[in-house]
């Protein structure tokens, strides 16, 4: 590895104190990096999975969907919008649970037939292809 | 830089694709006409919120510490497509224009986002463009086992051989200017963590190439500039990867 031609003329702080150099170094690198969104968006999941796993752990054996549906970390997801959707979409394809209620609230959507409703197997798969229809799978 | 580095592969392995025009805008655009931005485009980008920036801080003089006065604000908005995957910026201080895997071609990136320019040339009426860039985010799935990552990237953080251990992690960032032809690029290379069930060692290459100057925010110059930065970008990333990297896309 060779130094750049002409590096001189490249902007630079070696006239400030090393201290400086690296705080205004680090502070760029940073901003440079989350530039894209796909980096912005690792945010988003990160905080999706902590809430997602709160839900999990606190809500209990109880079989309420309701009482699941209430509880503050679910109704966190369903405020993130639109980006929660391909996340719980691919926790629906890991293993079904009861994300359905999340997916409308937050799509406006339903494509579960009456005849389907409470068959989660059968419920995950007819979301996940609505997922691939919409072009978030 | 005569060369032409050009190969389509049928599976690139480009997360990401982004086009980013800045550019001085007259005085009396403001954030109301930005959002106009997207009443033509409701149908594609139906989804839009704000773009901040804010730059606060503190300060300790005679071991007395005090906050700054936070500046910022809104700088724009932000319109996304109804399955996210492609993303407009139409920003105080210019355009980009971002695609999410899957990638299509450079061509197909190239001529959307001179209709979207053309639109924003409409609301901004930008006096001139100032920078122009052009980042790809490269995710390359290295199959395991493999003994040296050379086998794979020509760009790597190199070890003696007197020291006998690997690496299990590295985040390197070279920022490379060609002050000749006035161009630069940045590559920030990251190593993530091996996926087991996969059987990979997944590697970041971003390449991030741009050039700073004044140029007409209408006209050919500007897209020509952009041509030759994706040229710079592929020379860099065809030049940091072996034959056996290119089989991976295949």
């Amino acid at each position: 590895m060779k130094p750049a031609k002409n590096a001189e003329k490249s902007y630079h702080w070696q006239d400030d104190p090393p201290i400086i150099t690296i705080y205004f170094n680090r502070a760029e690198m940073e901003r440079h990096f989350f530039i894209p969104i796909s980096r912005e968006r690792a945010s988003e999941y990160r905080k999706f999975y902590s809430l997602a796993n709160r839900w999990k752990n606190e809500r209990g054996p109880t079989s309420s969907i309701t009482e699941m549906a209430i509880h503050p970390a679910y109704q966190e997801i369903i405020g993130m919008g639109k980006e929660a959707i391909p996340l719980i979409l691919s926790e629906l394809e890991k293993s079904p649970d009861h994300w359905f209620w999340a997916l409308s609230a937050i799509s406006g959507e339903d494509p579960v037939k009456p005849e389907d409703r409470g068959r989660i197997k059968k419920m995950a798969e007819v979301w996940l292809e609505w997922g691939r229809e919409k072009g978030y799978r | 830089m005569g060369m032409v580095w050009h190969q389509k592969f049928p599976n690139p392995p480009i997360e990401e694709a982004l086009l980013d025009i800045r550019a001085n805008l007259p005085a009396h655009i403001d954030l109301a006409l930005l959002e106009t931005f997207q009443n033509s485009l409701k149908e594609s980008f139906p989804n839009r919120k704000p773009l901040f920036h804010w730059e606060g801080g503190m300060e300790i003089k005679e071991g007395v510490a005090s906050v700054l006065a936070p500046k910022g604000g809104t700088m724009g908005y932000q319109f996304m497509s109804g399955n996210g995957k492609k993303v407009i910026q139409a920003r105080k201080n210019g355009f980009s224009f971002h695609i999410l895997k899957p990638y299509d071609s450079w061509e197909s990136l190239r001529d959307q986002a001179k209709q979207l320019w053309a639109h924003y040339l409409e609301i901004a009426h930008p006096i001139n463009v100032n920078r122009v860039a052009l980042r790809y985010i490269n995710r390359i799935e290295i199959p395991l086992p493999f003994k040296e990552f050379k086998e794979y990237l020509l760009i790597i953080p190199e070890l003696p051989p007197e020291i006998p251990i690997g690496v299990s992690e590295f985040f390197m960032r070279l920022v490379m200017p060609d002050t000749e032809k006035n161009l630069a690029a940045i590559v920030t290379e990251v190593l993530q963590k091996i996926d087991e069930k996969k059987g990979i060692l997944p590697i970041i290459l971003d390449i991030d190439t741009f050039q700073e100057s004044v140029l007409a925010a209408e006209g050919a110059e500007l897209w020509a500039k952009l041509e030759e930065l994706r040229n710079f970008k592929n020379m860099i990333f065809f030049k940091s990867i072996t034959e056996k990297t290119e089989e991976l896309f295949k």
